[in-house]
Order: structure tokens, then sequence, then C-alpha cells
């Protein structure tokens, strides 16, 4: 497939920030009401090239930023490279895990469950992304979730973001791409 | 009555699994568990009585389809049910599930309504 003049090789394949990012919608969409059993509020949507700082989630009307204490990156490689990075604070973070594991909000969890519960979120996230909207671009492939308190960022292109209330907290979802087609090739 | 192997690198969806096994009232004796491929073919070793696996596909050490191929290598296993639940949903890797020899496939996410159906060819 050609690249036109003006085009990244990521448009080329038709996979545009707003197609990404709207399939991303409907994939939370799917995993929230499934797995977590919760329905996540859409609050703030950021376009390309707008990325949260390091460490904050930022919502809409100047409100006070998050300070985010989990991250969990998904990559995947195909046609083209990146990745589904879910950043969550302490409170969206236990929401989650909470939601999966369909425990009350009095019963304690383990920072080693809530750490994995993440990466299973955003395992599932970036599947159902996959099947969406990779996959009828070519073969993609998923690499293991990693998840920490922050995670290395392989990938220099933004391409939106997206930012939920859950029950008492909040997290937000995020897609980074290669933008050197050279690097997106299998 | 069964018992089943659970293969996942997530204790979450182990978590999961179990709980949608016990909500769908799937007939389970014992439920074992591993984290990657590796760990599975152990527990099968130390447990020849198993006779189901639910096993994920994107695993570190030794993936679902390897684990397939490993124990479909295996004498008197070729009759051993293998379900592969995984968000890996695209055809191809349906396709490739299901040609390494796995017996069926979920895909996550799932509710235990999709899983229950799944499983049902291979439970009493």
């Amino acid at each position: 497939m050609s690249t036109e003049i003006g085009e990244t090789s990521n448009d080329a394949w038709g996979l545009t920030p707003e197609v990404l990012l709207e399939t991303l919608k409907e994939s939370v969409d799917e995993v929230f009401t499934t797995m977590l059993g919760v329905v996540g509020e859409l609050v703030d949507q950021h376009g390309t090239g707008q990325p949260d700082e390091p460490g904050e989630i930022k919502w809409p009307d100047g409100q006070q930023p998050s300070h985010v204490d989990f991250e969990a990156i998904v990559d995947f490689k195909g046609v083209v490279n990146g990745a589904v990075i879910l950043r969550a604070e302490r409170d969206g973070a236990l929401d989650i895990a909470r939601g999966l594991l369909r425990l009350g909000e009095d019963e304690v969890l383990e920072i080693e469950d809530v750490m994995d519960a993440l990466g299973e979120c955003a395992n599932m996230l970036t599947g159902s992304l996959k099947c969406k909207a990779l996959d009828p671009c070519g073969g993609f492939h998923l690499g293991t979730p990693k998840i920490d308190t922050r995670v290395d960022r392989e990938h220099d292109h933004h391409f939106g973001g997206l930012v939920y209330q859950l029950s008492r907290g909040c997290t937000s979802l995020e897609i980074w791409m290669d933008t050197d087609p050279a690097e997106g090739g299998v | 009555m069964k018992k089943l192997l659970i293969v996942d690198d997530s204790s979450t969806m182990r978590k999961i699994i179990m709980r949608v096994l016990r909500q769908a009232e799937v007939p389970v004796e014992s439920i074992i568990e591993a984290s990657n491929g590796v760990e599975a073919l152990e527990q099968l070793s130390s447990n020849p009585d198993v006779n189901l696996i639910l096993s994920d596909v994107n695993m570190p050490e030794m993936n679902g389809i390897d684990l397939v191929k490993s124990v479909r290598e295996q004498k008197d296993s070729d009759q051993l049910p293998i379900i592969m639940v995984t968000t890996e949903g695209g055809d191809s890797m349906r396709e490739q599930a299901l040609a390494s020899g796995a017996n069926g496939y979920v895909c996550k996410p799932f509710t235990p309504d999709t899983f229950s159906e799944a499983l049902s060819p291979y439970v009493d």
C-alpha cells in the first residue's frame, strides 16, 4: 500500500486517530459492561498530540488533574506498531479490580491483585481493539501486559485518549503509535 | 463431574473463570491452575485425571498454542478437550488454535451464557 504526501503510514491503513479512538470507546463499553459490571461515564476525550502529563489524568474545564498511581500497557505489532495504555488513580484502579473480581467496596485487595486486574483489563481492551480495527488491516500480535506505577512507552505518536469516571475513581485510556513506517512492518 | 485445569497468566482471569463456572452451574469437581504452558504440562503430569483444559493463548514461557501442540503430542491425550479462552478473537487466531488441536474457543470479554455454551459439549 502506498502512502501519499501528507499522510502517515497509519492513515494509509485506515487506522486514523478518529477510527481507533471510536473503536476503543466501543471496546470500553463492551468490556466494562460485560466484565466489570459497570458503565463508565466518558468525561473527556483528548485529541492527537494532547497527551496527559506524566503522572496525571487531565480533566475537562480546568478541573484539578487526578494523580496516576498505576499504568498498564499492552503493545500491538503488525503493519503498524503501537500500544494501549490504561492509567488509573488509586480509586479508579480499585474500581476496576473490584468490578472484575465482583468484590464489594469494603473487601480488601492486595496490590498485586489490583495490578493484575489492571493488566487484564488493558489486555481485554487491546484485544477487542485488535479484533475490531487492527486485524482487518493484516495480522497483528499482542504483547503481554506490563503493569507498574509508570510503564516505559516505546511509541512516539499520541493518537488520543479517553477519560472515564467509574464508581469512586477515574481511569484514562490512551493510544500511542509509531510514526516511523519502517518500524511498523511485519 | 469434571476436573478442570485453568491456564492463564492473569490470576484475575483465573478467578473470573472460576466465578463464571459457578454462576453457569457447570458441574465441576475440582479445579487446578497454571500460569503458563510449562506449568500446565507439569500440572497435567501430576494430575493425569484432568478431563478439561481452559487455556489462554497469549502467555509468557509457553503460549496456549504451543501448549495444545505439546498436549496433543502426548499419548492418551487426544481425547482431552481443550478450550481456548482469549482476547485474540480474530479468525486467523481461531483457525490457528483449532488447527493446533484445540476443541473450542471463547473470546474475552464473555458472559456466563456464552462461556457455558462453549463448554457444554464437554461437561456433563
